[in-house]
């Protein structure tokens, strides 16, 4: 890779990579103000990335793709019966956050992580929250994700969220907004990091003179964090990462985290319980499993209590649970928490519980199973998105603007037929960043996807996973659907 | 460490070494000596026993022993579970798993051989210079080895690495052996050209021509041979070495662990370890040497098979461990 010639501009007559950026018209860019010029706060950055040349930066692109596909930072493809793997798309021109901004996010994110652990404490407890008629009993138990076998059940030290991976957006207005929280199994942190590690090589310069708040200690702060709930003297706790297994396609993800914590990645059938205790099967024998930092979902963890079929899974862990002997990260449960039937009630939960007011916005949300909401919502299709309440990944929604009018009519059929499986929320202008697009900058949608870790406190990673949609004018970030990545840069605040 | 992973350990070796023998023997038997008239059927049949493929390409190929066919089938086919193709995605497929095992530098060889296997430079090649190609595929299977010697923590994972490749490495010289065997005269040298021809093939497959050049002068007899190929403790290939290199990586292994996991394959392995101790000095030939060849590829399958269960599919065994310790916590 090449580190020291980093300023070469580029050939004659190469025009550099930000010349006549257009931003979109009411949508905020995260690096250009609506008339094209630099923002303040990332001045520097633009000035720095503008001294390319478009071949140079292409050159590095390619290198940086390069380097990703030889280290196997790839997801593999269901649908293809060859296995075959694909790079997360990489985009090297990155996404800022000024030291103030995310300043804010991060107290926001843990207030929220807070008050949605105190709520899974509740709802498997007293159920005070009910009682008092905060959020209705029919949105708690209505949805798929409550497990009424866990109720009683109480993970180490009370933390049901471990690992959270909120997703925020950012509306026209440039405030960050949380559009879904992530509490089982949030991915994507190994890209984060990956995507830092090859940013480093491929620009060392600009990086060096940006000032950008390091990621590098996720890893061991997931360790310390795991280590800190864990039933057994931390010192002689054994931690493994649960993986269903390399055909999952977040494998290279579990793997990648289970070397940095220097752990056992394992399968469910390296595992077994015996007198309610985990043990692991190693070439020198059963050895006592303490904290599980599992990336299998509820539904396969114990065929004995859940899906009897799943083969994933691990028979008898949820008594080695219930019996206090093992810590599973994320608990078991925590659906009820995440769906979307119970999102807009969690402005309320964090006033409930914490008697703050929520730091974070989020969407506007209308929830069809009440009638009114219900009629505006079918009154309004064509500007509004309708997800299904226990749908994710994209899939399963509606996106108004981008529909046809059967597409329309068909959705407005399930929402009558329905209506408590659906929520809709007004279409948000996401905003855009700078994109490497066919050999130019292009705008394209940004969200964003910080995670929190939580032990004996909470620790946000700065940053997080930048999703971009790289087809134009889409607003779908999935990776399963055209999207890609990029780093996120939180930058250190003015030197005292 | 884990059990499964231990299993990975020593699949992705067998695996890349499987590759890499196959590699050799197939370019040494192109670049059979010029002026050697074989038909087909002589030069490439063997390879397919070798490979332990014989039903199965007669099934899809019938009398087709078309020296291409041949070569197609042992490097590129995908319903043979011991084609070069094969081997290496079974070889990258054990390293995934094991990702956070494997050195980097073992991940990116095994893949990056893999891509090119997959994508187009490595087809294009096979067909403009196969020589060369072969000779790709041995050189990264060599590399892979050294870099899991420069690379990994002398370990245990290593050591079941280790395991795996000797193993591998022991049953294919055997049966590579066991394909010549009938070519070995039994007495006197080797004069005969086409003999000669097939026997200075062997040695390359087994990279022993250099090797067997240092220590034996003059024409070569069969003896010779043969026994430098079972016996020779300091030839890399040979089957005596492998095996003590086998039992040198078991005994690591077991070291991790002071109980019973590995009682019987290591009893196994001591026992054949004795039998070839015994026939050392007493070269053989003809039928008896067949005998023996085949008493050594099942010994050595039949250990595989015993470390699989011991080490890799354990669960049994493990619960067992537990109630006994459970029991003699009681009993105290």
């Amino acid at each position: 890779m090449p580190a020291d010639h980093e300023q070469t501009v580029g050939l004659a007559g190469d025009s550099t990579l930000l010349d006549g950026y257009a931003p979109l018209p009411r949508t905020y860019d995260e690096l250009f103000r609506g008339d094209g010029t630099p923002r303040d706060e990332v001045a520097d950055l633009v000035s720095e990335l503008g001294q390319f040349g478009r071949m140079e930066f292409m050159t590095r692109q390619r290198l940086a793709e390069g380097a990703l596909f030889r280290g196997g930072v790839t997801f593999s493809v269901y649908s293809d019966s060859r296995g075959q793997e694909k790079i997360f798309p990489f985009d090297l021109i990155p996404r800022v956050i000024p030291a103030n901004v995310w300043d804010t996010i991060e107290r926001g994110l843990i207030q929220r992580v807070t008050a949605l652990n105190m709520f899974l404490s509740d709802v498997y407890g007293e159920q005070r929250i009910m009682r008092e008629g905060k959020i209705p009993e029919n949105v708690v138990f209505g949805t798929a994700g409550y497990l009424q076998e866990l109720r009683g059940m109480r993970p180490a030290e009370g933390v049901f969220v471990n690992i959270a991976g909120i997703d925020l957006i950012r509306g026209s207005d440039g405030e960050f907004l949380v559009l879904e929280d992530n509490l089982r199994t949030p991915s994507g942190v190994s890209y984060v990091l990956e995507n830092r590690v090859v940013m480093q090589r491929v620009f060392p310069g600009v990086f060096r003179r940006s000032r950008v708040r390091p990621v590098e200690s996720y890893a061991a702060r997931l360790g310390d964090a795991l280590v800190s709930v864990s039933p057994r003297d931390p010192g002689e706790s054994r931690i493994v990462v649960l993986t269903p297994g390399p055909f999952n396609s977040a494998y290279f993800e579990h793997s990648f985290l289970a070397r940095q914590m220097g752990c056992d990645l394992v399968q469910g059938s390296d595992l077994f319980v015996h007198d309610k205790r985990v043990f692991v099967k190693t070439t020198s024998g059963p050895e006592q499993v303490d904290v599980i930092y599992r990336r299998i979902d509820d539904d396969f963890l114990d065929p004995r209590v859940f899906n009897e079929a799943s083969a994933l899974g691990v028979p008898g862990v949820i008594e080695a649970y219930a019996a206090g002997n093992v810590t599973l990260a994320n608990a078991p449960g925590n659906g009820v928490a995440d769906n979307k039937a119970v999102y807009p009630f969690v402005p309320d939960m964090i006033r409930f519980y914490l008697a703050e007011e929520p730091i974070l916005g989020q969407v506007e949300t209308y929830i069809c199973a009440r009638p009114k909401e219900r009629d505006h919502v079918l009154a309004n299709l064509k500007s509004m998105v309708v997800k299904a309440v226990d749908g994710s990944g994209g899939y399963g929604m509606l996106f108004g603007p981008g529909a046809t009018k059967e597409e329309i009519a068909e959705f407005a059929v399930k929402l009558r037929d329905e209506p408590e499986g659906y929520i809709a929320q007004p279409v948000v202008e996401l905003s855009t960043c700078p994109t490497w697009i066919e050999g130019e900058a292009a705008p394209r949608r940004v969200d964003l996807r910080p995670f929190v870790l939580t032990g004996k406190s909470s620790w946000v990673l700065p940053g997080g996973l930048t999703r971009v949609a790289l087809r134009a004018g889409s607003y779908v970030v999935n990776s399963s659907q055209g999207g890609g990545s990029k780093d996120t840069w939180v930058l250190e605040g003015p030197s005292p | 460490m884990i059990s499964r992973v231990a299993g990975n350990c020593f699949w992705l070796n067998r695996y890349m070494e499987r590759a890499g023998g196959m590699a050799r023997l197939l370019r040494v038997n192109r670049a059979f000596i010029p002026g050697v008239d074989l038909p087909d059927l002589h030069r490439w049949h063997p390879l397919v026993v070798v490979a332990g493929e014989e039903e199965r390409y007669k099934r899809h190929f019938g009398e087709d022993e078309n020296g291409e066919t041949v070569q197609e089938y042992l490097t590129w086919d995908r319903r043979n579970s011991t084609s070069i193709v094969e081997s290496v995605r079974w070889a990258r497929e054990n390293t995934r798993t094991a990702r956070e095992i494997v050195s980097s530098e073992m991940w990116e060889t095994v893949n990056s051989l893999w891509h090119w296997l997959q994508s187009g430079p490595g087809r294009r090649l096979y067909r403009s210079d196969r020589d060369h190609f072969y000779q790709h595929i041995r050189q990264m299977g060599e590399l892979f080895h050294g870099q899991a010697d420069e690379t990994m923590l002398n370990g245990e994972p290593l050591a079941f690495m280790r395991l795996g490749r000797y193993l591998e490495r022991a049953g294919q010289t055997a049966r590579l052996m066991d394909v010549n065997y009938h070519t070995f005269p039994e007495e006197g040298s080797i004069d005969d050209p086409v003999r000669l021809a097939q026997w200075s093939a062997l040695l390359r497959s087994c990279s022993a021509t250099e090797p067997f050049q240092k220590r034996i002068f003059g024409t070569p007899t069969a003896r010779e041979v043969v026994s430098f190929l079972l016996f020779e403790q300091d030839l890399p290939r040979s089957v005596s070495h492998c095996l003590r290199a086998a039992r040198h990586s078991l005994v690591q292994v077991r070291g991790y662990g002071s109980n019973r996991i590995g009682m019987v394959s290591t009893a196994l392995l001591e026992a054949l370890l004795s039998h070839v101790a015994l026939r050392e000095g007493h070269a053989i030939v003809g039928s008896e040497l067949h005998d023996e060849l085949t008493y050594l590829v099942d010994s050595v399958s039949d250990l595989c098979a015993s470390i699989e269960q011991e080490f890799f599919q354990s669960t049994e065994l493990q619960t067992q461990i537990l109630m006994e310790e459970s029991g003699a916590a009681a009993q105290q």
